[in-house]
């Protein structure tokens, strides 16, 4: 049985969080251990609140370096809202404190006189190419590198390493972001695409990074579990990319 | 760009929908649960219940009916009706509510919008604002609490703009005057309270069709709440939302 951990914030979203991983076949728990997020075959990292308080809460609970390992090893990570902003190196909401660092971006604030938070539907474009350096690059997307800068960071193989054998090839599975309407609730945005991963744009007083993907780990600025069927099977398509099998709400597995 | 919002209501009564009729009170109308999945399966953005149960046990069932609805819900739950206390609104969220509507509890206290702004962030923070032209004739609209009561000397654009400061996220605009009237919603409330107050409005009271609809986004509002017509099933959130698009509103298709 898969283990999933959500892991606590102390704030109030885990409950739709929650309920949209049972509704795709799954049980998760609501824990602060960091064991428990250790172990598990899948962790969500939900966040609701300001930077600040939610670096405070990784570091003192120790999920922090977990994390960390976690998506270094390659082993699923879903981080949502907030939880995909302390992935970053720090915010403009909570300046001085430090991001995990996995993502060598900062957040920044929506520009002045566009309307904040930004509360409501946008469209999500297609998932840009992953920017690689040379040749592997997939043909789903829109290049939207003119308008989002890239970071200089060696480049990073887009194939994760950790796929179970027997999975068909990277090119030929549907893209994991696809674009379509998704739900925010944001006031700090990444405008930069890391390089390595994918990333989905949208827009609101200009581009900015909707969401991002590297092998297992998905980070959305959106709520996904708060973004209909497109939200959910969003996050159908991350588990069964990690080797997980799902189940339609009716409780019948979907294919493969 | 953010997409306009339909969003349908569910007045709930003891883990029942109700529906008021005219002259007879309130009517079982249907499961939760059902209609909640149904109008999410429509296209609606969000869904909101309001607690309508006249008792504390009705208050304390709200919780598990939002705990129903939200294991099959995959929008934004806003659960407003009798939220008196912080503790009250920390219940309903832990239920899984994603929002609360705070109305009478926030005029009589509103340091409570604060209180639980820091503490689960303006997102999660929304003021129910009622409104009603003043019975004197004098210009503007006064705020209505649940009680029916009018607030002395508070005007409805001046309190939507101190929510604002005090940590709401949005304001719930309710029309007393047009509500039930089916003749629109009240567009100069609306341009009144978005011109002093910065937060998304939810336009409600009065709104029979999409060209209200678009009549209550021209005037500002980013989202409009329907009850009565969708209740009744002559028309479908999907069909509404046709409708708006063809007259070039921006809709989540």
């Amino acid at each position: 049985m898969t283990s999933c951990a959500i892991i606590a914030t102390g704030v109030a979203n885990t409950a739709s969080v929650a309920a949209a991983l049972r509704r795709i076949g799954l049980s998760p728990t609501v824990t602060a251990h960091p064991a428990e997020v250790e172990a598990a075959d899948l962790a969500v990292l939900p966040g609701v609140g300001s930077f600040a308080v939610g670096m405070a809460m990784l570091i003192n609970t120790r999920n922090d370096r977990v994390i960390t390992e976690r998506i270094n090893q390659g082993r699923p990570l879903l981080a949502v809202c907030l939880g995909m902003q302390l992935l970053g190196t720090a915010s403009e909401e909570s300046p001085g404190v430090p991001g995990l660092a996995i993502v060598p971006h900062a957040i920044t604030a929506f520009p002045k006189g566009t309307r904040t938070p930004q509360f409501g539907w946008n469209k999500v474009s297609n998932s840009s190419p992953v920017a690689d350096g040379g040749g592997g690059r997939e043909a789903d997307g829109v290049g939207l590198s003119h308008q989002v800068s890239r970071s200089e960071a060696p480049p990073v193989s887009p194939m994760s390493p950790q796929r179970k054998q027997g999975t068909s090839s990277l090119s030929s599975d549907p893209p994991l972001l696809q674009p379509g309407h998704a739900y925010f609730a944001n006031s700090y945005r990444y405008t930069d695409a890391p390089q390595g991963w994918h990333t989905a744009t949208a827009d609101h007083g200009g581009p900015f990074i909707a969401a991002m993907a590297r092998g297992n780990t998905l980070a959305c600025q959106f709520h996904p579990e708060l973004s209909g069927p497109f939200g959910l099977d969003l996050i159908r398509r991350w588990a069964e990319r990690c080797g997980v099998r799902t189940t339609a709400m009716n409780g019948e597995p979907t294919p493969c | 760009m953010l997409t306009r919002r339909v969003i349908p209501c569910l007045d709930v009564k003891d883990g029942r929908v109700v529906k008021g009729v005219k002259f007879q009170g309130l009517r079982d109308a249907g499961d939760p649960v059902e209609r909640a999945a149904e109008y999410e399966r429509q296209g609606a953005d969000e869904l909101v219940i309001l607690d309508v149960s006249a008792t504390p046990e009705g208050r304390s069932n709200a919780a598990h009916t939002v705990a129903a609805v939200r294991a099959v819900l995959s929008i934004p739950l806003t659960v407003g009706g009798g939220v008196r206390t912080f503790e009250d609104a920390e219940r309903l969220l832990g239920a899984g509510a994603d929002k609360v509507g705070l109305n009478t509890a926030a005029v009589k206290r509103p340091e409570l919008l604060t209180e639980l702004s820091e503490r689960v962030g303006r997102q999660c923070v929304v003021l129910s604002l009622d409104a009603g032209r003043h019975q004197d004739g004098r210009p503007g609209w006064g705020v209505i609490t649940t009680s029916g009561t009018e607030r002395e000397g508070m005007e409805a654009p001046v309190w939507a703009a101190e929510a604002e400061r005090r940590g709401a996220g949005e304001i719930l605009l309710t029309s007393w005057d047009r509500d039930g009237t089916r003749e629109g919603y009240d567009c100069d409330l609306i341009r009144a309270v978005a011109g002093v107050c910065g937060l998304p409005i939810i336009a409600s009271g009065g709104g029979n069709g999409a060209h209200h609809m678009t009549d209550a986004f021209d005037a500002g509002a980013d989202a409009v709440l329907a009850a009565s017509i969708f209740h009744d099933g002559d028309t479908t959130v999907g069909d509404i939302k046709a409708q708006l698009a063809l007259t070039g509103v921006e809709v989540r298709p």
